[in-house]
């Protein structure tokens, strides 16, 4: 039975982290649960199988506990999330293989999947990808185009500054206001 | 069922406590994995062991077609503007483009499986001899090339395509074609057709594609018919670039598939049929739409 962590479940991102750097597996429980579509959906769009989508996803979040401490506070920590989602996949990308670094700093054991479960990630994909769509949607236009720039299409500031007509001093902030609206858009879809 | 998210919180979990500060030994890893290739899963509901590995192995680069390219064309290195999931799974498909190194006013599309950022063909269904690698398509050596006037960049339209069915490993080129010194083989519909005695492409080595260019103001694409739908949100950038890939049959019996493009001003249109209709049928209610050309026009204008 797994453990209920309502207290934590509306605490800010930097908060939880913090916690998850001092050992709280309560305060990671509700970080995983907050980003866990997102996350899940991020990788799928971008690998063949939900098998790896789902195995991106555990090295993604096993990650995040390894590095919690490293989490300064000086962005949103979406952003940080997305970074290190994007560093695993360019990095097994490069390998051909999974990487599984942070997996084995702590020892876990691979879960198994059946068919079932397949169907599960699928669909966990799907609620991430919708939620995302739709938190999107309700952005500004410049706000959802630099957004949309820099996470989904990872362009560089500067690209997207030319291609937006702006400094990429500007892109910064509206991808930052981007992500945070995101944030809260998300939290109160759940 | 358990879910194998709970599952994973469960484990990370108690991983927060592995990697508490003042536990600083050094933990044996438990997950080894091989370094695998292709992708495995137990079908039938059978257990499947996690799939480790991401990409192909690669192969032998698909060789040049012999198709010309447009006059005064130094292609640029292709880009794949978007992916689509194949509908029985395996490698996505992607379609990508590519414009004069210098220059513009001229760009060219194509599809195929993708990987790692190319548009390739995958070794199966006889093709490559059934290697399962990873072959990566280049601009001289891709057959399901077209070419349009505008660019992704300025969100003119470039051009699309559909029409005969595609092979399910990305390659639309001549089978008898060598590659590493051997023929390519597989089933090519367009090449069997014109060839008489040759075997008929099996259905389920077949896939539907459609994909093209609804401009740069597009922000929905959709397709399809009483029986299947499909949505596509082009990427930013790319000149609204959708890329639909249906199994074969997929639909069949819903009507014909339509193409409707939604565009940011909230004005919506409905693209040429994908079928094309029957003698003694109408010709449909959809209207083209004003800013998308029929696909196969821009092609025939433009190429030289």
């Amino acid at each position: 039975m797994l453990r209920r962590t309502p207290a934590l479940a509306s605490a800010p991102d930097d908060r939880l982290l913090a916690r998850v750097a001092a050992g709280d597996d309560d305060a990671f429980a509700a970080f995983y649960r907050r980003h866990l579509d997102g996350v899940v959906a991020f990788h799928r769009r971008r690998v063949p199988t939900p098998e790896l989508a789902y195995d991106l996803a555990a090295e993604t979040f096993a990650a995040v506990i390894v590095h919690a401490a490293s989490y300064r506070g000086d962005g949103p920590a979406a952003g940080w999330l997305y970074g290190i989602a994007r560093n695993k996949l360019r990095e097994s990308l490069r390998r051909g293989q999974v990487e599984t670094a942070a997996r084995d700093r702590l020892a876990l054991e691979p879960v198994a999947l059946t068919d079932e479960a397949l169907e599960l990630v699928e669909a966990r994909a799907d609620r991430g990808d919708g939620a995302l769509a739709a938190a999107l949607a309700g952005l500004p236009e410049p706000t959802r185009a630099a957004v949309v720039a820099r996470v989904v299409e990872e362009a560089s500031y500067d690209e997207i500054a030319a291609r937006l007509e702006c400094s990429a001093q500007v892109v910064r902030k509206r991808v930052q206001r981007g992500l945070d609206a995101l944030r809260t858009s998300l939290e109160e879809q759940r | 069922m358990t879910d194998p998210f709970d599952e994973l919180e469960q484990r990370l979990r108690a991983g927060v406590a592995q990697a508490r500060p003042r536990r600083s030994r050094r933990l044996l890893a438990a997950w080894r994995l091989p370094a695998i290739v292709a992708a495995v899963i137990v079908g039938g509901g059978g257990v499947a062991v996690a799939a480790r590995a991401l990409l192909l192995e690669r192969g032998v680069p698909v060789p040049d077609s012999g198709r010309q390219l447009p006059a005064d064309m130094t292609p640029s290195r292709p880009r794949v503007v978007l992916t689509a999931a194949d509908p029985v799974g395996g490698l996505p498909w992607g379609l990508a483009v590519f414009r004069r190194a210098h220059g513009h006013g001229l760009t060219c599309q194509f599809v195929g499986r993708t990987q790692g950022g190319e548009v390739g063909v995958v070794g199966q269904d006889g093709a490559f001899g059934d290697d399962g690698r990873f072959h990566p398509l280049g601009a001289r050596s891709t057959k399901s090339m077209g070419c349009g006037g505008g660019d992704p960049q300025t969100g003119q339209f470039i051009g699309g395509g559909s029409g005969p069915p595609t092979a399910a490993s990305g390659y639309s080129g001549d089978p008898d074609a060598v590659a590493g010194g051997r023929p390519i083989g597989g089933c090519t519909p367009s090449f069997e057709r014109r060839r008489p005695g040759r075997s008929i492409c099996a259905a389920d080595q077949m896939r539907q594609l459609k994909f093209g260019f609804a401009g740069g103001d597009a922000v929905r694409v959709t397709y399809g018919n009483r029986r299947v739908q499909r949505t596509v949100v082009p990427p930013r950038g790319s000149a609204g670039a959708y890329l639909f890939v249906l199994a074969p049959g997929e639909g069949a019996g819903g009507g014909p598939k339509v193409l409707r493009v939604t565009y940011a001003d909230g004005g919506t249109c409905t693209g040429e049929r994908f079928e094309a209709p029957r003698p003694g049928e109408a010709s449909s209610d959809a209207q083209p739409c004003p800013r998308m050309p029929r696909s196969h026009e821009p092609q025939r204008l433009l190429m030289p």
